[in-house]
């Protein structure tokens, strides 16, 4: 290490280059990894500091200073030219504190993989706390470590070893070490600009934008049947047998609850209505087979290329396509979107496959399911069971742990408790063993067999079984390893950086099988649409996946953007977050008398941020049609005295955000009382 | 040209012949699904009848009101013109080829070349004058 690129080091007395494990080329094919203990390290910079002096007097101060080996060492000045220029000209940067043991555990792992970073210690420096507010300006997390690679934000601590294990930190590294993207060598020719393997909500939007602009576009779609052989239209999984045919039965369920409580508003309505599962079937099948043939003569009007082929990869740039005839075809592309999203994941035991469905398969279900199991806790096993339920079907929830994992747990808490009131029975820390079939049918009867934590087992009959215990990404069959795409080991979803881009620069991906995005088909279409324009539009912008609102489904619907209670205790600390909070009834059910107080809403602010509100939820019916237009707020930042400036719409739901005043730590009663 | 004598309901995937009784004598007239671009060339396109095809889907609702009356017409027109039947998403290569966007899509084919077509369903008048256009009366 030259003494001269240790200058400013000194100069500025605080940020300090931590050379954990300097890789020296001394010949164009040998690497010598030279480790350099943190004490040696010390000393040598002690020693240049004196050797320094003389230098010293014809440096200026706040110029940027930078040498071949140095990290650039940022005097004094704009904390948030700061900032950017340590993540800028550094492939690891971390901004730390010298007492902080997550920030000593982060630089430990990068000494352990022998990579160097740039550090600078907020504590030794009297800007460090404006440093601070510049990273939280620019990240949203206030605490440190904050740790960029590659000029991506990693996090902190938690954040950084998540992506050590999950292979996002090697792609991050392996992305800055490949410096420029290569251009796309301009003389090969190929059948296509943009092959899109996926027709689902992320492809099409794509394909679509894309052949917009120019490009000769292909899109690939092919759905492999389920195991008890459902099969489906252009469109993916929202069109078919997510989003729409979901929301379709959710409000079937509504209807019922309106019928029920129409007789108090006066309507005669018959005890004896009763509700006819092969219409509702039919009807929503009609209008899946309506979209998809929208979307057929979409692709035709933008002249892009449709498939009714399974596609895999041959070579980097070349698929070969499968047909329902088997008819193989190959073709090859300059760019590669992958979007092939997810299907349901079945459990490892004996009878699930054969004797189990998923929500693939209900929503065209020919028969009555009659009495239903539901097996998991995600967003999909709870509507499910809402909707079953509301148009009288005998439905059970078995659950291993938690309700609706990395949603707010005291909503998820109280959308169990009002599932339970309203039918559903919950069977908590059971997981199914073992399915058989007693009685072909359809429906037919099977026995399930579940066990606890202790070993007990639970016997049941049941017609239907439906596991929705998660989703896998569709990457195992699409010969991605030719095409030598990173995959998260973990969950096999593809790794990319903020602009989609895979660590082979050709290929992209979206949509469902992005790791540690959003599974939302909106996302999907944003990250679609904006990929394409940046492709062959010129575009740069790029997918904002921050603050996306969200609703879950159930019987009381739950709407939300920004973070859970739980997230921003965590990403801010206790002391600095207040929970604005209120039970709620709809003036809707208050002649039928019933669900009162079972609506809530909160507010989650951050008290040193001038009480902005990072978390808005609410429990209640139409919670989808409200949160959409409140998110819009949190996006552009609001704060709690702008929600209470904002004057409500009298009698609606949605007006209890402009009078939330009392706060979750007060301990006071929120429920609403009183005629 | 086959005659069919009895009522005979064959299955869906060949030619469907019925008898009319419309006009009191036993008759017959030719209304068919087609099955795919082969069928289609063999029945539609290479024969001299004049033949409506009828682009529908299973989920359009229009289709089940424009369809019955089509057989009708092609009952009560006997072998004056064909009725052929295409379930564009059975075979979308066809409802591709004629540039279909939209069911009901009726075009009238005579002699391998589209002689007309329309979108929707017609009221019971216009529809006649169509046919009627198309097989000369
Ligand atoms: C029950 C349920 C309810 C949901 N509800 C909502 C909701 O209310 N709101 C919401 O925003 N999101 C909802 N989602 C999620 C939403 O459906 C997905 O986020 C969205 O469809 C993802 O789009 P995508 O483009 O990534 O993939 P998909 O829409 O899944 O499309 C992928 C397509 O690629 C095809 N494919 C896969 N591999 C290949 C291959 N090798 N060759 C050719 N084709 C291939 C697949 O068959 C599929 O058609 C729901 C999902 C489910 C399951």
């Amino acid at each position: 290490m030259s003494t001269r690129s240790l200058l400013p080091q000194f100069f500025c007395a605080v940020e300090r280059r931590l050379t954990l494990g300097i890789a020296h080329r001394t010949s164009c094919t040998k690497t010598v990894i030279r480790r350099v203990s943190y004490l040696k390290q010390k000393s040598v910079i002690a020693l240049t500091r004196r050797h320094l002096i003389s230098d010293i007097q014809g440096f200026i101060p706040c110029q940027r200073y930078t040498t071949s080996t140095m990290a650039p060492v940022i005097p004094k000045g704009d904390p948030i030219q700061i900032v950017d220029n340590l993540i800028k000209n550094n492939r690891i940067a971390i901004f730390s504190k010298t007492t902080c043991p997550f920030c000593t555990k982060v630089k430990e792992l990068f000494s352990s993989l022998n990579l160097e970073v740039a550090v600078i210690e907020l504590d030794t420096r009297d800007d460090g706390a404006d440093i601070q507010d510049a990273l939280l300006q620019k990240t949203g997390q206030k605490t440190v470590p904050n740790v960029f690679v590659g000029g991506e934000h990693l996090g902190g601590c938690d954040s950084t070893i998540a992506a050590h294990q999950n292979g996002r930190l090697e792609f991050l590294l392996n992305k800055s070490q490949a410096g420029p993207k290569a251009e796309m060598p301009d003389d090969v020719k190929y059948d296509y600009d943009l092959v899109v393997i996926g027709g689902g909500s992320g492809g099409l939007a794509a394909s679509k934008e894309a052949a917009l602009l120019g490009a000769k576009v292909a899109v690939c779609d092919f759905v492999v049947p389920t195991p008890i052989g459902t099969t489906w239209g252009l469109g993916g999984t929202c069109v078919n047998v997510g989003c729409i045919p979901k929301k379709l039965m959710h409000q079937a369920a509504i209807l019922g609850q309106s019928i029920s409580d129409a007789k108090k508003f006066g309507w005669d309505v018959p005890d004896s209505a009763k509700h006819n599962w092969h219409t509702m079937v039919e009807g929503i099948q009609a209008h899946i087979g309506s979209l998809n043939w929208g979307y057929r003569v979409a692709l035709r009007e933008k002249k892009v290329n449709y498939l009714n082929a399974f596609a895999e990869f041959v070579d980097p740039h070349t698929l070969k396509t499968t047909d329902k005839k088997k008819k193989e075809t190959t073709i090859t592309s300059k760019y590669i979107l992958l979007a092939t999203g997810g299907r349901p994941r079945y459990p490892d035991i004996p009878g699930a496959r054969e004797y189990g469905i998923t929500s693939d398969d209900i929503f065209s279900l020919p028969y009555h399911p009659g009495k239903t199991l539901l097996v998991g806790a995600s967003y999909i096993a709870l509507e499910c069971a809402g909707f079953l339920a509301g148009i009288g079907v005998d439905s059970t929830v078995m659950v291993r742990s938690i309700l609706l994992r990395g949603f707010d747990q005291q909503i998820a808490e109280l959308i169990g408790s009002y599932m339970a009131k309203h039918g559903i029975r919950f069977q908590r820390g059971y997981v199914p063993i073992k399915l058989e079939r007693i009685e072909e049918g359809s429906p037919g009867r099977i026995k399930v067999t579940s066990q606890n934590e202790v070993g007990e087992l639970l016997e049941e009959e049941y017609n239907t079984v439906l596991f929705a215990i998660g989703r896998d990404a569709c990457t195992n069959n699409i010969g991605i390893e030719k095409a030598n795409v990173m995959l998260n080991p973990r969950n096999g979803k593809v790794i990319c950086d903020e602009k989609e881009q895979t660590n082979v620069p050709h290929i992209y991906a979206i949509g469902d099988i992005l790791d540690g995005k959003l599974e939302l088909t909106p996302v999907a279409i944003q990250a679609g649409r904006l990929l394409a324009k940046r492709l062959f539009g010129g575009g740069t912008m790029l997918t904002d996946y921050v603050n996306v609102p969200t609703t879950v489904f159930t019987p009381l619907e739950y709407g939300s953007v920004g973070l859970s209670e739980e997230d921003a205790i965590a990403k801010y600390g206790a002391n600095d977050v207040e929970v604005y909070h209120s039970f709620l009834t709809p003036l809707e059910v208050a002649i039928p008398k019933r669900d009162d107080n079972e609506g809530y809403a909160k507010l989650i602010c951050v008290k040193s941020l001038n009480e902005k509100v990072v978390g808005f939820h609410i429990l209640s019916p139409n919670a989808g049609e409200i949160t959409q237009g409140f998110a819009i707020g949190l996006k552009l930042g609001a704060t709690k005295a702008d929600f209470d400036n904002l004057i409500g719409i009298h009698p609606t739901i949605a007006e209890v955000f402009t009078t939330l005043n009392t706060t979750k730590s007060s301990g006071a009663d929120v429920l609403q009382k009183g005629c | 040209m086959q005659r069919v004598i009895k009522l005979n309901l064959i299955n869906e995937t060949s030619s469907v012949f019925r008898r009319s009784l419309s006009i009191g004598r036993t008759a017959s007239y030719q209304s068919f699904n087609v099955q795919d671009q082969e069928d289609f060339q063999k029945r539609v396109l290479n024969v001299s009848t004049p033949v409506l095809v009828d682009f529908h889907a299973k989920w359009c609702g229009p289709c089940k009101t424009l369809g019955p009356r089509l057989e009708a017409l092609a009952a009560e027109k006997l072998d004056k013109f064909h009725l052929a039947k295409v379930d564009i998403d059975n075979v979308p290569e066809l409802a591709e080829e004629y540039n279909v966007t939209a069911v009901p899509s009726v075009i009238a084919i005579k002699g391998g070349k589209v002689e007309g077509s329309f979108v929707g369903v017609l009221d019971d008048d216009k529809l006649r004058a169509f046919v009627n256009k198309l097989i000369g009366e």
